[in-house]
């Protein structure tokens, strides 16, 4: 665009025309750079999540099957979603319920490891230990798992249990749909030491050693008050990251889920929102309704996620 | 402090009240417990009607060679000397069945012994001047037949001499049929294995290589009958040839008469043989293999190159392959194979060495190949480095090499009784405990079981000497011994302490495993070579070993091929353009072999004889199953479909039909003739609207698998229907054992159909389960696990091994596992139809289904005609035979094809007890029919089940919710795709 103004300008005012030019090449120096080095992540973000959730978006206002075009049916979905789908709620009560438990626990638990850890001579090994299984595939930890909780009189659990005489028949741990939910719960919990957990690692050695020695003088007579007046409050970022992280985590559980307790799982006990989502799209083709669900658990995680930020950054900003 | 231990004592107090209580309550309620059920025995046990006279008598087994060898040194015999008796073959002295043809073939111009499958029995009358050892020698000539090896029973005077003689094994001759010639993406094609019958004269040996030397067998002077009985495959004979045993000279006395002979060392000699040329070879399955090591010759270059021979393929004892050579001079030559040997964890493995078809001294009878990582050259040398020397005249001369057990053999015999001693000890163990003891009662073991602590014992021992046996082989201590010392350490800790046993009931049944692991592993004898050497023995060879750096710029070349290679695609890729005609593309949701073979066919038969070409693509298994990310349809949605998809999951065809993207069948005019390829009941899923849109190619079915030892032992026959199930189970559960049965909706299908009911309403819009039938169905299914106490989830193939679970309806897999993995349970366990119920016309209805694996043509295929002739081609009877016959000589037994042509299923080499089994429970095959929104009953079937088996629900109140929630979803399918919903 710019070159073409200056090839069409007469040559009578050039000064200011190119102080401008230069005034506005040089503003464009300053961003576009900027842009420049944003842009490989701008344009994979992009193309990659933002129109992909833009047009999910258009698809949960459709009827679309994959093999045939997608058709405009309004807010038939949505309607059929909230007041018709009795399944749909049992996922939503799932994945509360998982959330609820496993969100929290998980970030306390890897707050405080972190916590434990950093004080820990062998600090790197330890984090390793934890890290590890967050970033090993959920199927292949599962097969560890599913040895473990086999219904099966030799599974791991049901063989100790048996033999120490506590239960006296083998209890079908990911099939009874009465431990289908904790089972998957305790396992993810061992797999959420994740990217939260490295955080919290680094932002505990980012804190101020001055601050400790100040505290010491101000008179904090022990580790939790110095955990609880110092490290938390300068923590403020790590754990506001933390939290979101965790929220969406809980959230966006399935892999374990499915690979645990099967997909549909038995009597949907462990029916979560997504494995919901995935039922109406790769087994019963109704990808416009799975997108209307995409789009519902989108709003809900994005809200939660907004409700986190201000829980944690009230304070500051 | 002091209140603190108080309170402390009183913890203990009560603990310890607890637990003394608790055991008493144990104590006593198994005591009742065992009394009740004793009774309960007395009062099933002669009332069980199931027929006793249906089970073979356990056939016992005949002492293997080694122990008769044993037996005639002990008495004495020695081997014979004095001139070979000849019999030509056509002298028979009697035979069974048809009297043989005589006809003359390959390079025997007179007419010879033709022995096809009619003549069931030879038998030739031979009288022996002396008394002694001999060995028997046929010429035998290999006959069309289904590309298996020949076998046949021997039988001196009447009877088996020993158990290897129950199954005499005369290979085939196999060849490449030529160099292999490269595709268009660069890559090596591995050419076709052909049939050359050749005439071979043969000693009676071993065929699974346990013992190196051929069989002697015992012949007093005087007049005795040899019997030859038909097991499998034709031949032709020329002669018998009974001759004494060939004594082979050790190195040292071989040396002697080189020097005697004056024969010196050749010079300046370097003959070059590469082993993936072109061997002879007994078994097709052994061939040439690709290494992409950078030494190698010739080298792979980032591409598919055919430059080895052997690998883990050549691991059978028995197998063997034959190299033809030429030096250009006569004198005495080393030998030299560059060889890796980098399999299994230490142990060596063996070669008989043989030129010209004889062994030239001892040392190659039984020549280890030690455990290295890396290539090597091989001199065929004495422990002590001294290169053995082999005498070679000028002109043409063979090598071969055939896989030995050798050493090993004894152990593995030993360790064969150790594991059935093991399975029976578990066993007796189990019939008093229980397959889950209580770890607060003394079961007072070592008084129970009479000579428990002894056998154990005796099983420890034994270990031990096997542990030293193998110590003694190899260089260093290999994990087996390991292993075998752990599973002493915990015998021994039972010998010493009884009461602890039953709570290492588990370790019992590991060790069982693990030893039938080892069992297998022993067994195998791999072996790779790039290439021999014969040369003049100063000869200096080169160092075959890559270094770091050579390795490196290899890998290199692979990762900048991967730039450029398709690899998804098989064999030859085509563009369809120029001179390539049609072509069609075809997806083969299995295994590269699979699809390799399925390419190479097309090649041969299907391309001359259509014009059309095929492209294939493989995608990993279980990608076109439904319910999962389905690669079909995202290719679909994306335009971009093959034409025709393979492996795929049977309600996918009718899932896509119901959107349009797969193509009805029955417009092709053939189609009805096709469809008589497979059973009616297997075409049910892929029917929809009046048509059909998928042709079935593999088919599971579910079979009554039993243990012949523990039934009989039992006193319990087959049970043919449910009602006999039920009248066995008492006995099965006195004892500990119990019935396997599948928990999944699998299960629900054959109790629906036996009680004549339906998944679905006439016009399949709504569901049939509401129906009286069904109820029934459901309560038989569900009492299974909630009356009968059935095991929901058991790992049936090691518990039945274990014994624990000596019969039960399995599917197939189960099935080839068993006659492949489980060498401990040979000859000890057979099949059945599945159990059925009883019409009212006194028949028994065993209906059953099994999941199937379909072929589908895609609408967006713009070559449909194609695509269906492709199809129609692929499930032939001839393709599906030739493929099923391919896959197991290249991949083995494991890889058998249950394929859904009924025809072609029949000529796959079944034994031939278990193919009746098999067809007969195939006359009863029905699959589930698949219709709108019909992934929700087995869905709602499952919920319904554990509803009633885990949560305890009344089962008419769970399947009337089950049969709601299926309506519904129904209905809701039949409205989005504008069917008009039943009528309620």
């Amino acid at each position: 665009m710019e070159t073409n103004v200056e090839i069409a300008n007469s040559p009578l005012q050039p000064s200011i025309r190119k102080t401008r030019k230069l005034k506005m090449s040089n503003h464009w120096k300053k961003v576009g750079l900027g842009y420049l080095f944003l842009s490989p992540f701008l344009i994979l973000f992009i193309t990659f999540t933002v129109v992909p959730v833009i047009q999910s978006m258009w698809l949960s206002f459709t009827y679309y099957n994959m093999l045939q075009p997608a058709r405009w049916i309004g807010l038939a979905n949505y309607s059929v979603l909230f007041l018709e789908d009795d399944i749909f709620l049992k996922a939503i009560k799932n994945t509360v319920i998982f959330a609820v438990i496993t969100g929290p626990v998980s970030y306390m638990l890897s707050f405080m490891l972190a916590w434990i850890i950093d004080t820990l001579k062998g600090r790197m090994l330890f984090s390793l230990a934890f890290y590890v299984p967050s970033i090993t595939s959920g199927i292949a930890l599962s097969v560890v798992w599913l040895y473990i909780f086999s219904g099966d009189r030799y599974g791991l659990l049901n063989h100790w249990l048996l033999n120490w005489g506590i239960i006296s028949e083998p209890v079908l741990w990911v099939t009874n749909t009465k431990t289908i939910l904790p089972v998957v719960m305790i396992v993810s919990l061992w797999m959420s030491m994740g990217t939260g957990f490295l955080v919290f690692l680094a932002g505990l050695q980012n804190v101020s050693k001055e601050l400790y020695e100040a505290g010491a003088i101000d008179g904090i007579a022990n580790k939790f008050q110095e955990l609880w007046y110092i490290t938390v409050p300068s923590m403020k970022p790590q754990l506001l990251f933390g939290a979101v992280n965790a929220i969406v985590a809980s959230f966006g559980v399935f892999d374990i889920a499915v690979a645990m307790a099967g997909m549909p799982s038995p009597n949907y006990a462990a029916h979560t929102i997504i494995s919901h989502l995935y039922d109406y799209a790769f087994i019963r083709f109704e990808l416009g309704y799975a997108s209307a669900i995409a789009v519902v658990l989108f709003l809900v995680t994005l809200g939660l996620g907004r409700m986190a930020m201000k829980l944690f950054s009230s304070n500051d900003e | 402090m002091k209140e603190d231990r108080s309170k402390r004592t009183g913890w203990r107090k009560i603990a310890v009240w607890t637990l003394s209580l608790l055991m008493l309550n144990v104590a006593v309620g198994d005591g009742m417990l065992s009394h009740a059920s004793e009774r309960l025995r007395d009062r099933y046990l002669n009332q069980s009607g199931t027929d006793l006279g249906e089970l073979d008598v356990v056939k016992i087994l005949k002492p293997p060679y080694g122990n008769t060898l044993a037996e005639y040194e002990k008495k004495g015999y020695r081997p014979a000397s004095g001139p070979e008796i000849v019999i030509p073959a056509n002298r028979y002295s009697a035979y069974g069945g048809e009297k043989p043809a005589e006809k003359p073939f390959g390079d025997r111009s007179h007419p010879v012994l033709e022995w096809h499958k009619e003549s069931e029995w030879l038998e030739w009358t031979v009288d022996v001047p002396e008394s002694g050892l001999y060995t028997i020698h046929v010429d035998y000539y290999p006959l069309p037949g289904k590309r298996l090896p020949i076998q046949r029973e021997l039988s001196i005077d009447g009877e088996v001499p020993f158990r290897e003689a129950e199954r005499i094994y005369f290979f085939r001759n196999w060849v490449d049929r030529g160099q292999p010639i490269q595709n268009n993406q660069g890559d090596d094609v591995r050419p076709k294995q052909v049939e050359k019958p050749v005439w071979m004269s043969v000693p009676l040996v071993d065929g699974n290589g346990l013992y190196p030397q051929p069989f002697q067998f015992y012949f007093s002077a005087g007049k005795h009958v040899i019997r030859l009985s038909y097991l499998q495959e034709p031949m032709a004979v020329d002669q018998i040839r009974i001759a004494p045993p060939e004594q082979i000279a050790g190195y040292d006395d071989v040396k002697r008469t080189y020097d005697e002979r004056g024969y010196k060392p050749v010079q300046n000699v370097n003959v070059k043989v590469q082993a993936e040329d072109n061997p002879y070879k007994s078994d097709p399955t052994i061939r040439r293999e690709s290494n992409g090591d950078p030494l190698m010759e010739p080298a792979s270059e980032g591409r598919f190159r055919l430059n080895a021979f052997g690998d883990w393929r050549w691991r059978k004892g028995g197998q063997k392959a034959t190299w033809t050579f030429s030096v250009p001079e006569s004198g005495l030559y080393k030998i030299g194979l560059k060889v890796g040997q980098w399999w299994g964890d230490g142990l060596p493995s063996y070669r008989q060495i043989q030129i010209d078809g004889k062994v030239p001294f001892k040392e190659f009878e039984l020549y280890p190949f030690s455990y290295s990582r890396d290539w090597r050259i091989e001199t065929l040398d004495r422990k002590d480095g001294e290169p053995l020397l082999v005498y070679l005249e000028k002109g043409e001369h063979t090598m071969t090499l055939t896989a030995e057990v050798g050493p090993y053999q004894p152990i593995v015999e030993a360790l064969t009784v150790d594991t059935q001693k093991l399975a029976d000890i578990n066993r007796r163990i189990i019939m008093i405990t229980g397959p889950t003891p209580d770890p607060n009662f003394d079961y007072e073991l070592d008084k129970r079981v009479p000579d428990l602590i002894k056998d154990i014992q005796a099983l420890a021992d034994d270990l031990g000497v096997q542990m030293k046996a193998l110590q003694s082989i190899s260089d260093r201590e290999p994990s087996i011994v390991n292993s075998l010392r752990m599973m002493k350490s915990t015998f021994e800790r039972m010998v010493k302490r009884p009461d602890t046993i039953p709570l290492q009931l588990t370790e019992l049944t590991n060790s069982q495993t693990n030893l039938g692991t080892w069992l297998m592993n022993l067994q195998n004898q791999p072996l790779v070579m790039d290439y021999f050497l014969i040369s003049a023995p100063d000869t200096k060879w080169p160092n075959v070993k890559s270094n770091v750096f050579q390795k490196m710029s290899s890998t290199f070349k692979n990762f900048l091929a991967s730039f450029t290679k398709d690899y998804t695609g098989i064999g030859n890729v085509y563009k369809g353009e120029g001179t390539d005609g049609t072509v069609i593309d075809v997806w083969v949701s299995r295994g590269r072999e699979w699809a390799e073979i399925m390419k190479e066919l097309a090649e041969e038969d299907f391309t001359p004889k259509t014009g059309i070409r095929i492209n294939v693509n493989t995608l990993p298994a279980g990608q076109l199953n439904s319910g999962t990310v389905n690669t079909l349809l995202l290719a679909a949605s994306s335009g971009r479909a093959p034409d025709v998809a393979t492996g795929v999951d049977s309600t996918l065809p009718v899932e896509f039909a119901i959107r349009d993207a797969s193509v009805d069948l029955t417009q092709f005019a053939d189609y009805p003739e096709v469809a008589k390829r497979f059973l009616p009941g297997a075409m049910i899923p892929f029917k929809y609207k009046n048509g059909s849109y998928a042709l079935p190619e593999t088919q599971d079915f579910n079979l009554l698998i039993y243990r012949t030892d523990i039934l009989k032992e039992l006193g319990i026959g087959i049970p043919q229907t449910w009602e006999q199930v039920y009248e066995i189970l008492p006995i099965l559960q006195q004892n500990g054992l119990q019935f396997y049965y599948p928990p999944t909706y699998l299960g629900f299908l054959p109790f629906l159909y036996q009680n004549k009911g339906e998944y679905y309403s006439k016009d399949g819009l709504k569901s049939g389960l509401d129906s009286p039938q069904a109820f029934q169905a459901f309560t038989e299914w569900t009492e299974l696990y909630t009356n009968y106490k059935f095991p929901v989830i058991a790992d049936f193939f090691n518990r039945f091994r274990t014994g624990e679970m000596p019969i039960g309806v399995s599917n197939y897999w189960t099935y080839v596992l068993l006659s492949t993995a489980a060498p401990e349970l040979v000859g000890r366990w057979g099949i059945a139809p599945a159990p059925g119920h009883l019409n009212a016309d006194g028949t028994i209805d065993r209906t059953t289904g099994g999941q199937l694996q379909s072929a589908v043509i895609f609408k967006q295929s713009k070559k449909q005609k194609e695509a269906w002739e492709f199809i129609k081609w692929w499930t032939s009877t001839d393709v599906q035979t030739q493929f099923g016959q391919e896959l197991e000589a290249l991949l083995g037994v494991e890889a058998r094809w249950n394929t859904a042509n009924m025809e072609a299923f029949s000529q796959l080499p079944w034994p031939e007890e278990d193919l009746q089994a098999l067809t007969e429970q195939w006359k009863y095959f029905k699959e589930q029919p698949y219709v709108l929104g019909g992934y929700f009953t087995p869905r709602h079937i499952d919920n319904a089940w554990n509803r009633v088996v885990l949560a305890g629900q009344n089962t008419r109140e769970s399947l009337e919710k089950a049969v709601k929630d299926i309506n519904k979803e129904l209905e809701a399918k039949q409205k989005e795709f504008g069917v008009s919903p039943a009528t309620k």
